[in-house]
C-alpha cells in the first residue's frame, strides 16, 4: 500500500470528521468516486483490456488495465493449506458504528475485489433502529465468521468449514447449492448464485480453491471471506482500506492488534474503552466481529440518504 | 406342478377386478395422456431449471426454499405415516385393516418416491450429489436424512413388495384372463415361485411381520430426522420443540386423507362396496378426527404460546400468520378448513358417510399442504436483521411457473401411479381371503 | 491513564504538497466532472499526466532504501501505477551516478536498496537523490529529487526490576541528534503497533517503556521498530530487533476438535449413527434372504 498517500488521504479525513463543512466535503467526494468505481467494474466485466479514464485536463484516455491497482492477485496455495489457514493467526474484526456514514465504499470496494455484479453484496449496510424511540443507525455486515458456526455444522459435505484462523470459509469446488447454511445463519450473511453470473477474463484461468470463491460458480453459496489470499500477502480486506471513515478494523487476536489502515491499536484496549459488543450473543454463535456501539456519531443516520436514489430511500422512511 | 388354489370368495373378488386388468377405454387413455402432459411440463420446466440455474424459480436469498421444500416435506411426510398405519394394521392384525393395508403401502411408496424428488429440485449442483456420501458429514441433519430416507425407501419397498407376493402368485396361476405374454413372465418373477405352503406361508408371513415391527421406530426416527432439517436451525417458527410432533400428526392425518380419497375413488370406479365397506370410512375417518385434533391442539399450543410471550423475533412470524395483511388469509382457511370443520362434521354420527368424510378428506390434503408451506416461507422471509432490499422478488417469495409445473408434475405423478396400479394387480389383496368361506 | 483519550488525534496533521493539489483536484470533479463525461470522446490518444515522490528509508547495517512512487489522477482520484519503469540516480554539481532501476509495484512503488557506502555525497555529506520515470504512450514522465543526509539509530532493549525499557540512539555523521522525534512500534500482520514516542536528548537518546503485557509469538518474541519518520533531511531512518518481551502465545492444537461444527464428528454422533444403520440395514439382510431361501426352497420342493 502507498502509504504515505494512504496516509495524506486520512489525516484530511480525520481533519475534516472535526469540522462540519470539510466533513460535508468529504461525504460529497466519496459519492463522487463511486461513480469512477462503477465505471471501472463495468469494464471490467466486458473483460476488455483497456480502460477508459478521466485526466484532469478533461480528456479521456485508454489505458492499459495492467497499469490500475485491484487487479486480484493470489499467491499459489495447496488446496490443503487453504482449508487450513494460516497458522497461528485469529482473525478478527471491529466495526465502529459510530464512524459509519452508509458511504457505501465498503460495499463497492467488495464488489469490485471478488468481482461481484452490482446487485450482489457480501457486504451490506443496514439501517438499525434498536427501539421505537431510538436514533436510527448504519450497521455494515460482513460475515461474522462465528466460532460456532451454525451454517458449518449444517452443511452435509464439508464445504463450508472452520479454519483455524478463524475464518468460516466455502470451497465452492465442494459446495451442492443445498442452501441449508442459508437458512442456518441467522445474520442472512450468505447469499447464491442463482444463475450464471459473468467471470471476466483474467479471472477464468484463476485456479479456484477454498481461499478466494473466485470464479464464483452457479448453484453454489458464497458469502464474505474477510480476503484471505490478500492477509496470506500481508494486505488488509478491501473494506478496511476502502472505507473514509476507519470504521473498519481489522486484525489478528492472538497479536492483539487491529488496524483500521491508519490507526493501529490494540483490540482488547479498543472493545474495553468502547463497550464493544458482539451482534447476537444471545444466539450462541459466538461471532469474530466486534461492534463498537453507535455513540457520538459523525453525522445523522438520515444525512447519508440525501443523496441516494428514491427507491433506496423509500426502504428505510418508516425508520425515521 | 403345485399352484395356488382359489376359494369361492378369492374368485368373485378376481371377477370384480378382472376387467380392469385387462382392458382399458378411451377416457382411461385421455385421463393418462393428460398425466403425462402434465409430468412432461414438469420435466421441461426441471430442464429450464438445470439449464439456467435456480434464477428461473421464485426462490431469491432470504426465501431460498418454498414451493419445493413444501412439496418435498409433504410428501415424504405422507409416506412415513401411512407407512406407519400400513405397519400397525399388519402387525396388530386390525380385522377391518386388511383392505386398506395395502393401499396404505402403495401410497407410501409411491409418496417416498415423489418426495425426495423435490428435496433434490432445491439442490443448486446435480452434477456433485454423490458427494453427499463420499464427503457425507454426520454432523448434518441433511446427512441423517440423506441416509434415513434412502433406509426408509429400501424398507417400504420389500415391505409393499411382501404385501404383494402372494397375489402375484394368484395372477401368475389364474386362468381367468388372457394376459401377454410378458406380464405372465412378469408375474412369474414377482412371485417368487410362491405355491402356497404352509412353510411359504409362514416365512412371508414372518417377514412381513418383521417389517412391519420395525416400520415404527424407523418412521418416528425419520420423521425426527426431517423435522430436525428445521428444528435444527435458529429460525423463529422452526425451531420449536413442538415442531416435530406436529409435523408428525400432520402428516399421518393428511396420509389419512388421501388414502381415503384413494378409497373413495376405487370404490366409486371399480364397484368395491363390498370390500371397501362403509365402516373403513367411518373408522378412518374418525382416526382423521382424533388426529386433526391432535393437530389443532399442536397448532394452538405452539402458535398461542409465541403470541402470547411474544419474544421479537418469533412474533414477527407469528403476527405474519395471523395477520389478514400477510398470510392470515391463508392460515385461518387451512385451519377452518384443514382441523375445526373436520373436527365439528366427522363428530356428527350421521354425517360419517362415505362422501362426505372423502369430501372433508379432500380440504384436509389442501389444507395441510397449505399448512406445510406457512411453516417453511413466512419464517424464511423473516430473517434476524431487516432484508431492507429494493428487490421485490428479494423480500417476498412468488412462485414461478416453473415450480407450478414441476409441483403439479408431482401430483400427476401420485395420480398416474394410481391409475396404472390396478392395471398391474388388484387393489383389493385377494390372498387375505384365502381363509374365508361363503 | 497513560493512553491518550482518543486515538485519532494522536498522530499530528502532517502538511504535504499533495494536499493543496488533491482537494483542488476533488472540488474541479465535484462542480466539472459530470459536465466533462458527458463531452465527446477525443479521437487522438493522449497521454496521462504523472507525479512522482522520492523518499528514501535508512535502515540497519548501512542500507538505504529509495521509494518512488508513481500516481496519476484516475477517476479523481490519485493512483498508483504499477509495472512502470523508474531509474535512481545520484547527482551533485560536478558528477552524475546512475544507480540502477526498478519497476513499480502494485501500489506504484519502484524501491531500490542499497549500501550508503557506494553512493556520492556532496560537501556536506549528504545524498543528492533523483528518482525519474521517463514517460511512454500513455503516461507522461515525472521525477522527484531529495537530499539524504545519513543517519541510524541504534536500539537497546534493557530490563531493570521488571521495568523494561527501550533505548534508541539517533547519531548522524558521527554526531548525535538531538530534539528528534522517534516512534517505537510492534511489528503487526498488517501494520505496526506504536507503543510510544519520544524526543532524543542531547546525546541523541531516546527512551520508552515497554509494555508487559503484549503476545508474542509461541516463543514470546516480539518485533520491535523504532523510526524517526519522513525527516527533511535524513527521510525515515529505522532500526528493529527482536525481543522475547511478549506473553508467549499458546501453542494452537494441531487438530480441531470433534465438535458439531468440525470436519470430525462428536464420537457418540458417529457411534449413534453407524449403529442405527447396521441395525436396519441388517434387518433388511435377513429379510432379503429370508426371500432368496424362499425362492430356492420351492425350487427343491
Amino acid at each position: 500500500m502507498s502509504e504515505s498517500s494512504e496516509n495524506g488521504r486520512r489525516d484530511f479525513l480525520r481533519k475534516g470528521a472535526l469540522g462540519v463543512t470539510l466533513a460535508a466535503w468529504g461525504q460529497l467526494v466519496f459519492s463522487c468516486a463511486s461513480e469512477g468505481g462503477h465505471d471501472h467494474s463495468h469494464a471490467a466485466e466486458e473483460g476488455a483490456d483497456t480502460i477508459k479514464v478521466l485526466t484532469p485536463e478533461g480528456q479521456l484516455v485508454e489505458v492499459d488495465r495492467s497499469h490500475l491497482k485491484h487487479v486480484h492477485h493470489t499467491q499459489d496455495i495447496t488446496y490443503e493449506e487453504s482449508r487450513t489457514g494460516l497458522p497461528g493467526r485469529k482473525f478478527v474484526m471491529v466495526i465502529d458504528l459510530a464512524r459509519c456514514t452508509n458511504a457505501r465504499k465498503c460495499v463497492t470496494a467488495c464488489q469490485k475485489m471478488h468481482h461481484l455484479p452490482p446487485d450482489k453484496e457480501w457486504l451490506t449496510v443496514k439501517l438499525m433502529k434498536d427501539s421505537e424511540d431510538s436514533e436510527p443507525y448504519w450497521f455494515p455486515k460482513t460475515c461474522f465468521h462465528c466460532d460456532n458456526p451454525p451454517c458449518v455444522k449444517v452443511c452435509p459435505v464439508d464445504a463450508t468449514f472452520k479454519r483455524q484462523d478463524g475464518l468460516v470459509l466455502i470451497d465452492n469446488t465442494r459446495c451442492i447449492g443445498c442452501k441449508f447454511c442459508m437458512t442456518a445463519c441467522p445474520y442472512s450473511t450468505r447469499v447464491f448464485n442463482w444463475g450464471e453470473q459473468g467471470v471476466p477474463a483474467d479471472m477464468k484461468t484463476h485456479r479456484a480453491n477454498a481461499e478466494t470463491s473466485i470464479p464464483g460458480q452457479v448453484g453454489t453459496v458464497e458469502k464474505c471471506d474477510f480476503c484471505p489470499d490478500m492477509a496470506r500477502m500481508g494486505v488488509l480486506p478491501d473494506c478496511v482500506t476502502a472505507c473514509p471513515n476507519g470504521a473498519f478494523y481489522f486484525g489478528d487476536q492472538n497479536e492483539d492488534i487491529v488496524t483500521n489502515g491508519s490507526e493501529t491499536v490494540r483490540f482488547s484496549e479498543l472493545i474495553a474503552e468502547r463497550a464493544g459488543y458482539r451482534y447476537g450473543e444471545e444466539l450462541g454463535t459466538e461471532p469474530r466481529v466486534y461492534y463498537l456501539p453507535p455513540t457520538d456519531r459523525i453525522f445523522p443516520a438520515e444525512k447519508s440518504l440525501e443523496d441516494m436514489p428514491e427507491e433506496t430511500r423509500k426502504l428505510y422512511e418508516d425508520m425515521f | 406342478m403345485k399352484t395356488v388354489q382359489l376359494n369361492k370368495k378369492q374368485t368373485a373378488i378376481l371377477q370384480t377386478l378382472g376387467p380392469q386388468l385387462e382392458k382399458s377405454g378411451a377416457l382411461y387413455r385421455l385421463w393418462v395422456g393428460f398425466l403425462l402432459l402434465l409430468i412432461l411440463l414438469g420435466g421441461y420446466g426441471l430442464f429450464r431449471q438445470i439449464y439456467i440455474g435456480h434464477v428461473v424459480t421464485g426462490m431469491r436469498d432470504h426465501a431460498v426454499w418454498g414451493y419445493y421444500i413444501a412439496n418435498f416435506v409433504y410428501f415424504i411426510g405422507v409416506s412415513y405415516g401411512t407407512a406407519m398405519l400400513a405397519a400397525i394394521l399388519y402387525y396388530f392384525k386390525v380385522p377391518w385393516g386388511r383392505p386398506i393395508i395395502r393401499i396404505s403401502a402403495l401410497v407410501a411408496f409411491i409418496s417416498g418416491i415423489i418426495g425426495p424428488v423435490f428435496i433434490l429440485l432445491c439442490i443448486g449442483r446435480f452434477d456433485r450429489l454423490h458427494y453427499l456420501f463420499i464427503h457425507a458429514r454426520v454432523q448434518s441433519p441433511i446427512t441423517w436424512d440423506v441416509m434415513v430416507i434412502s433406509t426408509y425407501l429400501v424398507g417400504i419397498t420389500v415391505f409393499t413388495y411382501l404385501l404383494l407376493i402372494k397375489d402375484f402368485a394368484i395372477l401368475r396361476d389364474t386362468s381367468m384372463f388372457e394376459f401377454p405374454s410378458w406380464r405372465k413372465k412378469l408375474y412369474n418373477a414377482l412371485a417368487l415361485r410362491y405355491k402356497g405352503t404352509p412353510e411359504q406361508d409362514e416365512q412371508i408371513g414372518h417377514s412381513t411381520k418383521s417389517m412391519a415391527f420395525i416400520m415404527v421406530p424407523k418412521v418416528i426416527l425419520a420423521f425426527a430426522v426431517l423435522s430436525w432439517i428445521f428444528g435444527m436451525t435458529l429460525r423463529p417458527g422452526w425451531r420449536s420443540s413442538i415442531f416435530g410432533p406436529s409435523y408428525v400428526i400432520a402428516s399421518i392425518a393428511t396420509g389419512i386423507a388421501l388414502i381415503i380419497g384413494v378409497m373413495w375413488v376405487y370404490r366409486k370406479l371399480y364397484r368395491l362396496e363390498e370390500y371397501l365397506k362403509d365402516e373403513h370410512f367411518r373408522y378412518m375417518g374418525l382416526i382423521l378426527l382424533a388426529l386433526v385434533g391432535a393437530f389443532g391442539y399442536f397448532t394452538l399450543s405452539e402458535y398461542i404460546t409465541s403470541w402470547y410471550t411474544s419474544m421479537t423475533w418469533e412474533s414477527k412470524v407469528t403476527d405474519k400468520l395471523l395477520s389478514f395483511k400477510e398470510y392470515g388469509w391463508a392460515f385461518h382457511l387451512a385451519n377452518f378448513f384443514g382441523i375445526i370443520l373436520p373436527i365439528v362434521v366427522i363428530a356428527i354420527r350421521r354425517f360419517r358417510t362415505p362422501t362426505i368424510i372423502a369430501a372433508l378428506s379432500l380440504l384436509v390434503i389442501v389444507a395441510m399442504w397449505v399448512r406445510r408451506y406457512l411453516t417453511v416461507v413466512p419464517s424464511l422471509e423473516t430473517p434476524l436483521l431487516p432484508i431492507q432490499d429494493a428487490r421485490p422478488e428479494y423480500v417476498h417469495y412468488t412462485a414461478t411457473w416453473v415450480e407450478w409445473a414441476l409441483v403439479l408434475a408431482g401430483a400427476a405423478t401420485f395420480f398416474i401411479f394410481f391409475t396404472l396400479v390396478p392395471k398391474l394387480f388388484n387393489v383389493i389383496p385377494i390372498s387375505d381371503y384365502e381363509k374365508e368361506t361363503n | 491513564m497513560e493512553r491518550p483519550k482518543s486515538r485519532y488525534l494522536q498522530r499530528s496533521f502532517r502538511f504535504r504538497p499533495v494536499m493543496p493539489a488533491l482537494l483542488l483536484a476533488l472540488l474541479l470533479g465535484l462542480f466539472s466532472g459530470n459536465a466533462l463525461l458527458a463531452q465527446e470522446e477525443p479521437e487522438e490518444k493522449e497521454q496521462l499526466r504523472t507525479r512522482m515522490s522520492l523518499s528514501a528509508v535508512q535502515g540497519s547495517e548501512d542500507m538505504i532504501t529509495l521509494k518512488a512512487l508513481v500516481r496519476a489522477k484516475i477517476d479523481d482520484r490519485y493512483t498508483g501505477l504499477p509495472g512502470l519503469e523508474v531509474g535512481f540516480s545520484s547527482v551533485t554539481d560536478s558528477t552524475e551516478q546512475e544507480l540502477g532501476k526498478a519497476t513499480t509495484n502494485q501500489d506504484g512503488i519502484a524501491s531500490l536498496s542499497l549500501a550508503k557506502t557506494k553512493l556520492l555525497a556532496d560537501t556536506s555529506g549528504a545524498f543528492p537523490l533523483t528518482a525519474l520515470f521517463e514517460g511512454n504512450d500513455e503516461f507522461g514522465d515525472s521525477d522527484d529529487e531529495i537530499t539524504i543526509t545519513p543517519a541510524a539509530i541504534t536500539l537497546e532493549a534493557m530490563e531493570e526490576d521488571s521495568v523494561r525499557t527501550l533505548v534508541a540512539t539517533l547519531e548522524s555523521l558521527g554526531a548525535p541528534v538531538p530534539e528528534t522525534d522517534l516512534y517505537f512500534y510492534v511489528k503487526g500482520m498488517f501494520r505496526p503497533l506504536r507503543i510510544g514516542e519520544a524526543t532524543t536528548d542531547e546525546d541523541g537518546m531516546a527512551s520508552v517503556e515497554f509494555p508487559t503485557d503484549l503476545p508474542g509469538d509461541p516463543g514470546g518474541n516480539l518485533n520491535i521498530i523504532v523510526r524517526l519518520e519522513e525527516d527533511d533531511a535524513f527521510g525515515t531512518v529505522e532500526a528493529n530487533m527482536s525481543q522475547a518481551w511478549g506473553i508467549p502465545l499458546e501453542t494452537m492444537p494441531g487438530q480441531t476438535p470433534r465438535e458439531l461444527w468440525s470436519p470430525s464428528p462428536p464420537l457418540w454422533l458417529l457411534l449413534t449413527f453407524i449403529a442405527l444403520l447396521l441395525i436396519i440395514w441388517g434387518h433388511y439382510m435377513e429379510v432379503i434372504y429370508k426371500l432368496f431361501k424362499l425362492r430356492k426352497n420351492a425350487a427343491e420342493s
